[in-house]
């Protein structure tokens, strides 16, 4: 006994992967006019991201300029600027195109983001880290070194809820900043109950009432700073709105510091969800492609499965932007990292391959420096190591890309972008 | 032991955040997918001691759906059920259950009026009804028959039929489970084609049983062809929200829900409005109704809130468990699909 398979689809270009970088090379494509279908499953690693769009190197943070040159942030985007510029696109004029398209289309989903790419904003977590983001919601920075020293900080904690460590968010910036002093303070919400720790979606399903917001307000008002800081706590729906409600009616500066895990990347998720939704592409969620069928040269069709069914797509073109090992984009066969649609080269990026052949390095250190291979039009490879005409790869399922962390979400995006360049050729 | 899938977690936490019972009741009183299913294994807890938090969970998969490294958090929930199932510890509800399937061959006693129709014993469509659909809402049951019979294949619900064994599975008694996997493989045997009302059985017939069944909206419209449906003028304009149950959603898979939205959206008078999160469970499943039923009340409670704040005036809920577990928190119309379907036909 077998069910028929689901009726047949067809898309100028179907994208595997519903995060960051699938998303915005589909909105890309289908602004020009192709019709895009966008296959994913899972919270994306976008969703928990700090919901910034970044370009610059961890390595980079220790800078003292409040700027960084062009030339500087070509060479630190990421293991693939010397790939693009081969392929005759000026990195500048990509940054550029791409930051342009990206803050306003988001900020048409009501996220709204500077499009000041190359100022350093420096911005803290509650875990410690800090990320240099140069796409950044305004809403999310906690201002530059020269704000940071004007005048009195607050940080607001609130008891139960878990994305902002007032003391641990003061510490890092008394030690970080030694010119200013910021105090933490907390309250306990009446509006948290008995709560003891409420995730990120539960304490914003809470401030979707009035008199819980009006609580932190009265908090707010009570304290004796102009700048004050709060974890959290409206969804993308309600972020701006609510941000611009507290700051009128506490007549404070009000900022929100980025937490990893938290409503801010959720947010970002969400957007870029809208804006491809809005530029007509078809988001198929909860799928998963299971097989590609190629003939040489080219890959012509996915079978999604739903679960109990599975359904065929045919497509003029392919965009792979599946993620890393974690979020299923690749796959593991003993002690070795594979392509689990056993359709493209694996391999290591800009190095031999004696990390990936050493006995002494576990999966996981293999599995970092491990992913698709592509050529400089970001194509992928066959299994021995030509690349097609219609399928391309982006972001973190890229050799090269996996988890250098505090890079951000920039480069990722990037890979995307020419990726999406050149699929518009071919479809 | 913890297997090799539970040390793929990168704790992000993620299916804390979304655990429709973490998020009603906290951590300190469910310790959610990630406290059961791995961190309970990892830390050396005896698999005993996660019985009574294993039973919280209403197995609605929304963890598995959202777990970045694919781990399937509610097969080891239900793996710790039956580990630890004993008879001794069982909540009364649950032992009822058993009871019910040993005297009844059903998951509920039989009460009130039996379904009014009177189906064929042969044909070429297996109707798998469901204890629910049978005993407790006996229209779904008619309405299916005369959907379904309006097609081109002669419907027919074998004489013989038991429970389909989910809510076992969901108890954690995997010998019951099989007996009643034993007595039913016989009526299955020659069906070609199997339709089902309810969701739990749809996704247990094709996990447990490894067979091909479909739910009946997936037969609706891929069969008998949405467009072929010709449905009566609207007395009155009402405005419906889609309430997606999780076995539904999540285990028999989306496409159904895209489904149940095209048909509903062609119904006359009916005018789809969108609840907050459609997607959280109702409460209804995983044997909570039975093991805790405050729990699922309170998680019924909360997604009929999210109903009446989009100013729907009707839930459907195409599940019969889901309808009745609505039903409980009362406040507003709750229908099952089919039978709100089946009502608005033409020669009906």
């Amino acid at each position: 006994m077998s069910l028929a398979a689901l009726e047949d689809l067809h898309a100028d270009v179907l994208v595997l992967g519903m995060g960051a970088s699938g998303l915005t090379a589909a909105s890309a494509l289908a602004q020009e006019g192709k019709s895009v279908m966008v296959v994913g499953r899972g919270m994306s690693a976008t969703s928990l991201s700090t919901g910034c769009i970044s370009f610059i190197r961890q390595a980079e943070l220790s800078r003292e300029e409040p700027r960084i040159d062009m030339e500087t942030l070509a060479k630190s985007v990421h293991p693939f600027s010397d790939l693009i510029e081969r392929s005759a696109l000026s990195l500048e004029d990509l940054i550029a195109e791409m930051s342009a398209f990206l803050v306003r289309g988001l900020a048409d989903q009501g996220l709204e983001m500077t499009d000041d790419v190359f100022h350093y904003h420096r911005l803290l977590t509650n875990i410690g880290s800090s990320y240099s983001c140069s796409i950044a919601p305004a809403s999310l920075t906690l201002g530059s070194e020269d704000k940071l020293t004007r005048d009195k900080w607050a940080v607001l904690g609130l008891l139960g809820a878990q994305d902002l460590d007032a003391d641990l968010f003061a510490a890092i910036v008394n030690h970080r900043h030694p010119r200013i002093e910021i105090r933490p303070l907390w309250i306990r919400p009446t509006s948290f109950g008995s709560r003891q720790s409420l995730t990120s979606l539960e304490v914003a399903s809470i401030m979707s009432s009035e008199a819980a917001v009006e609580e932190v307000v009265q908090a707010i008002r009570g304290i004796e700073a102009d700048n004050v800081c709060i974890p959290p706590i409206f969804p993308l729906a309600k972020f701006e709105a609510g941000m611009r409600k507290i700051r009128k009616l506490t007549g404070k500066n009000i900022f929100e510091p980025v937490t990893p895990m938290s409503l801010a990347g959720m947010r970002l998720q969400e957007a870029l969800e809208r804006l491809a939704s809005s530029q007509g592409c078809q988001l198929l969620r909860q799928r998963e492609v299971t097989a590609l069928r190629s003939s040489p040269g080219r890959v012509d069709s996915a079978v999604l499965t739903t679960r109990t069914r599975t359904q065929n797509v045919s497509f003029n073109s392919l965009i792979v932007a599946s993620g890393d090992l974690v979020a299923g984009g690749l796959g593991v066969a003993g002690a070795k990292v594979e392509d689990p649609l056993q359709t493209f080269k694996i391999g290591t990026f800009g190095r031999t391959s004696a990390l990936a052949a050493s006995a002494t390095f576990g999966l996981m250190d293999v599995a970092m420096e491990t992913g698709m291979l592509v050529n400089n039009e970001m194509r992928l490879m066959n299994r021995e190591g030509r690349p097609f005409a219609n399928a391309f790869g982006a972001g973190a399922v890229l050799a090269g890309f996996s988890y250098p962390t505090g890079v951000g979400l920039g480069g990722g995006l990037l890979t995307a972008w020419v990726a999406a360049k050149h699929a518009m050729e071919g479809s | 032991m913890v297997a090799a899938k539970e040390n793929a977690c990168i704790k992000c936490g993620i299916c804390m955040q979304v655990c429709p019972v973490v998020t009603l009741e906290g951590v300190a009183s469910f310790p959610g997918p990630r406290g059961v299913a791995i961190d309970a294994a990892r830390f050396g807890e005896d698999v005993q001691s996660m019985r009574l938090d294993s039973l919280k969970c209403t197995t609605c998969w929304r963890c598995e759906d959202v777990c970045p490294a694919k781990i399937s958090l509610p097969r080891r929930i239900l793996e710790i059920r039956r580990e630890t199932f004993s008879k001794a510890t069982l909540p009364a509800g649950h032992a009822q259950v058993l009871d019910n399937i040993d005297r009844y061959r059903r998951s509920v006693h039989p009460e009130g009026s039996p379904p009014s129709m009177k189906p064929n014993r042969a044909g070429d469509l297996l109707y798998f009804p469901g204890c629910i659909a049978e005993q407790r809402l006996p229209a779904i049951y008619n309405s299916t028959l005369d959907l379904v019979g309006r097609g081109d294949r002669v419907p027919f619900v074998p004489e013989s039929w038991q429970c389909c064994g989910a809510p076992l599975e969901k108890i954690g008694d995997e010998q019951r489970m099989k007996a009643v996997h034993e007595a039913n493989f016989a009526i299955f045997d020659k069906a070609k084609e199997i339709v089902t009302s309810c969701p739990g059985c749809t996704t247990h017939l094709f996990q447990g049983y490894g067979l091909r069944p479909m739910h009946t909206i997936e037969y609706l419209y891929e069969v008998m062809g949405v467009n072929r449906l010709s449905f009566l003028p609207a007395k009155k304009k009402i405005r419906v929200a889609l309430h997606r149950p999780c076995h539904l959603n999540r285990t028999v898979g989306p496409h159904v829900i895209d489904y149940a939205l095209e048909i509903l959206q062609n119904v006359p008078g009916v005018k789809l409005v969108e609840m907050a999160d459609p997607g959280r469970c109702c409460g209804g499943g995983g044997g909570v109704t039975a093991g805790h039923p405050n729990v699922a009340l309170d998680l019924a409670k909360a997604k009929v809130r999210s109903a009446l704040e989009a100013k729907a005036e009707m839930i459907v809920a195409p599940c019969p468990f889901c309808v009745i577990n609505l039903n409980r928190a009362g406040g507003i119309e709750v229908r099952d699909f089919v039978i709100l379907v089946d009502s608005v036909l033409k020669g009906h």
